[in-house]
């Protein structure tokens, strides 16, 4: 269940070419707009947790994420900045637009609404994104960066975002990484000297995953079996094009950065499955041996409900735990849910990356 | 202590203190209890994947029920009262995990049967003989039950076969019906179960807004330096019910609202704002502090239970437009009752920190509003610099309040100037709502509770001599109220705050009663 349903879009203003100065005013004009407009002008309350900037790469793109952004606004009260930046723009110019997000709390009745400020900017104003983005943050509180796309680490746009970012958010499934992808990724983390965490959204899709293949091994008599992995077997999806492995990378990263070891024979596959997006997990499958009795971990999404796996642990000609795991795969908002939730580094994640770098650069060469 | 699964796969998740497989026994499993707060906490431990797959559930009570039919009932319990919608395809797996043994609870041949049962279940499920076994039952017979568990064997005291299996024991409130029986219950249940066994469930430390306070409390740098005699005037403690008795009249008539209130809520809520801070967030560091606080309380006996203690029931009535039946004419109550559905009173805790500062707590039933809250009042500071200002009337003292349900949030009440040419002061509220600011759906008290037992973090249950010296604070007043004339009850209208007395309790100390 999320805060979406409670959460309406209130009110909004554009303009054209403007200053920041004209945003800075016409926020607070918005605000005294959305009081004033509350039949009872105490129920509505403005709240705010984080700073959220967007960096997206089209119109297009930074139009369907304010949509996703203002669905959280119940959860994550935020100031959203959604930028959209074309440097090879001809003509510069930027374009500002901004929307109020209320959400209604369903104990009290009362609004607690955040606001969303999308920024058009083309030519020059794209190369000072910074200078845009600093004086519209809400002091003292937390910013996190989404970076639609490949993120280009070396870009002075970047660069000059990532300075005073506490969280930095990708989606390695949008970009198809390479072995290098991740490993930047984590020297990011590891480079700077201030608590920055790096979030994968296609990290926090596994995290049911991750879930359901521990549950086998919380059972005492199965968990000897990790010592003795023989094989690791991981579909995933195939697109029309070819489909990033990186979401299977991140999973078998998971499991060998968990046991402290380094990948052996892991089978990364791509197999035709439209019922979900490109790139998914749909089936994971662990072999072992282990004092001379084999064993096998398998989960495989259904085939007539994606949101669920079939799950069992075969050890010689016997079932263990045989069940039905809600694996559900997340939606962007939900996924983005999870992104919001702290700044806390993600340990297993950072992990993980050198093992699912490995394992993309083997793929890479096959 | 913790009992962390070392599943090398857990290492540095959020789940990391995953519980292990084992078995709930829930005694009393046709009960209410089970049906609309246990199984669909358990299920929504499931969603969050905190229960381990092969968990199993039995339900033991008299009744002649089949699995089948407790695995039904179950179900639409769940349809019915879990906040996660009901998934089918989870259902089927989760249902497999319950099961139902029918016997009278001073059976010994059900205990044996019992034994057999969770023998079956290790070996065919994989669990350890891990057991956790939850008391749903009415009180009269938790003395039967632990006696049997006890001589069947089923206590865990003995050698397990197994290292790190566990046996505990849940045991819902009332927990004794005065010191006395207090003591009693826990003599008995130390000769079964050690303490370390014993989970004592006082569900109000499962809602995440009391837990709340301390986080509040001590992770906040502005707030506890403030924290004491010298700059708060007084706190109020309120916990008010919308309803009657429903169909609880005949344990209400065994009751009263302050055993059934005052005893474990109420005191619990004086404790979290009250006490020093613990030198660590865990289980006997947290209650250590919580029983000082007990401690402190200036015991209320003799006279000074007249004075300072008000007690009511209530008369018919109308709350939100509904009718309300007087408590006399409620369903198994008699009609020349005179137990109390209200308790107002005001204490002291005896200590540096608190010295002098009255603690004002009212509870009662079929009152105005459904409301839970702590209201912490701070002193006025001098205000000659604007007695020139308006409004004077106005210049209402600083309060923090800590709303505990519904809609759980904080608020403080500070002084500003209205906008213009004159010096017009008037009170704002500024408001924190927890739900909406960190997401709907926290979980339910229950799932924290189980899932805090089933890995043996007893942070939020109540130990032994918390219990016992609340009851010694209540018993007092009990013992006083014994010895006095028969009350004038019924002495407040449903719908009301309460009765008039309640109101000159403060009054008399030139202050008033929220209206939360």
């Amino acid at each position: 269940m999320y805060a979406s349903e409670n959460t309406t879009q209130g009110l909004t203003w554009e303009g054209k070419s403007v200053q920041l100065g004209d945003i800075e005013r016409e926020l607070n004009r918005l605000w005294e707009q959305t009081t004033a407009t509350a039949q009872d002008k105490s129920a509505r309350v403005r709240s705010s947790v984080l700073n959220l900037v967007v960096h997206t790469l089209s119109d297009a793109d930074a139009e369907k994420i304010s949509e996703t952004v203002g669905r959280l606004s119940g959860r994550h009260p935020s100031r959203a900045i959604i930028l959209s930046a074309e440097p090879h723009h001809e003509q510069p110019s930027l374009d500002t637009a901004i929307n109020s997000y209320c959400f209604e709390d369903p104990g009290s009745g009362a609004q607690v609404c955040c606001e969303q400020v999308l920024v058009g900017a083309n030519g020059e104003s794209a190369n000072h994104l910074r200078s845009i983005v600093t004086p519209l943050l809400l002091p003292d509180l937390p910013m996190y960066l989404w970076w639609m796309g490949h993120p280009d680490y070396d870009a002075e746009t970047f660069t000059d975002l990532i300075r005073f970012t506490d969280k930095l958010i990708i989606d390695s499934n949008s970009f198809a990484p390479s072995g290098e992808a991740f490993r930047r990724a984590l020297q990011l983390q590891r480079e700077r000297n201030r608590v920055c965490a790096v979030q994968d959204i296609n990290w926090i899709r596994l995290l049911r995953w991750f879930e359901s293949i521990a549950q086998f091994f919380d059972d005492p008599a199965l968990r000897p079996h990790l010592a003795g992995i023989q094989r690791m077997r991981i579909e995933y999806a195939a697109g029309q094009n070819n489909a990033s492995p990186a979401q299977a990378a991140l999973l078998a990263g998971w499991l060998y950065s968990r046991l402290g070891e380094e990948p052996g024979d892991v089978e990364l596959a791509a197999l035709a499955t439209p019922s979900v997006p490109p790139g998914t997990v749909i089936s994971f499958e662990l072999g072992t041996l282990h004092e001379d009795k084999p064993a096998s971990f398998h989960l495989r999404l259904k085939d007539d409900d994606a949101s669920h796996a079939h799950a069992y642990a075969q050890v010689g000609d016997q079932r263990h735990l045989e069940r039905s795991s809600l694996i559900a795969p997340r939606t962007e908002h939900e996924a983005l849910d999870h992104a919001l939730e702290g700044c806390n580094r993600d340990v297993p994640y950072e992990e993980s990356l050198p093992i699912a770098a490995q394992l993309l650069e083997r793929e890479a060469v096959k | 202590m913790t009992t962390v699964v070392e599943n090398p796969l857990r290492a540095g998740s959020r789940s990391e203190a995953q519980p292990q497989p084992a078995t709930l026994v829930i005694f009393g499993a046709t009960g209410d209890l089970t049906k609309r707060k246990l199984i669909p906490a358990l299920y929504n431990l499931a969603i969050d994947g905190h229960l381990p797959p092969n968990f199993s559930v039995i339900g033991f009570a008299r009744r002649d029920w089949t699995d089948e039919f407790f695995r039904n009932e179950m179900c639409e319990g769940i349809k019915e009262f879990s906040r996660r919608p009901f998934d089918q395809n989870l259902w089927n797996t989760f249902s497999q995990s319950l099961h139902f043994l029918s016997s009278n609870f001073d059976q010994p041949e059900g205990y044996k049967e019992l034994q057999s049962c969770l023998d079956r279940f290790d070996e065919e499920r994989g669990t350890p003989g891990s057991r956790l076994y939850y008391l749903s039952t009415p009180p009269s017979y938790y003395p039967t039950i632990i006696e049997n568990l006890g001589e069947a064997g089923l206590s865990g005291r003995m050698a397990r076969r197994n290292e790190g299996a566990y046996s505990r024991i849940i045991i819902e409130k009332p927990f004794g019906h005065d010191l006395e029986s207090a003591i009693a219950l826990n003599d008995q249940l130390h000769q079964v179960f050690t303490e370390q066994q014993i989970y004592r469930i006082d569900h109000y430390l499962g809602k995440e807004t009391v837990q709340n306070i301390l986080v509040l409390r001590f992770a906040n740098g502005m707030f506890e330096p403030m924290w004491d005699r010298r700059y708060i005037d007084h706190v109020q403690i309120t916990a008010a019910e919308s309803v009657g008795v429903e169909t609880r009249g005949g344990y209400y008539e065994e009751s009263g609202a302050l055993r059934d209130m005052v005893q474990s809520h109420l005191l619990q809520l004086l404790n979290l704002v009250a006490m020093e801070p613990p030198v660590a967030f865990d289980a006997d560091a947290v209650r250590d502090e919580k029983v000082k606080v007990l401690k402190s309380i200036r015991p209320i006996r003799g006279n000074l239970v007249a004075e300072q203690v008000v007690r009511g029931q209530y008369d018919a009535g109308s709350v939100a437009g509904k009718e309300m039946t007087a408590y006399r004419d409620e369903e198994k109550v008699s009609s020349e009752s005179s137990t109390e559905t209200y308790v107002a009173m005001k204490l002291f805790v005896d200590n540096w920190r608190w010295q002098g500062v009255p603690f004002y707590l009212r509870t009662g039933k079929s009152l105005t509003k459904r409301v839970t809250e702590i209201a912490i009042q701070f002193k006025q500071p001098p205000l000659a610099l604007f007695k020139g200002a308006e409004n004077q009337s106005s210049m209402e003292p600083n309060v923090l309040a800590l709303r505990i349900q519904p809609d759980e949030g904080i608020s403080l009440k500070v002084l500003a100037k209205t906008p213009g040419t004159r010096l017009n002061i008037r009170p704002v509220k500024m408001e924190f709502l927890y739900g909406s600011s960190f997401g709907e759906d926290p979980p339910e008290a229950y799932e924290r509770l189980l899932l805090d037992s089933m890995i043996g973090d007893s942070t939020l249950f109540t130990r032994s001599d918390e219990v016992e010296t609340a009851w010694s604070f209540v018993t007092d007043i009990l013992e006083t109220w014994a010895q006095m004339p028969a009350p004038r009850f019924p002495n407040y209208e449903s719908g009301a705050w309460g009765p008039r007395e309640a109101d000159r309790l403060l009054y008399r100390d030139n202050r008033e009663w929220r209206w939360p």
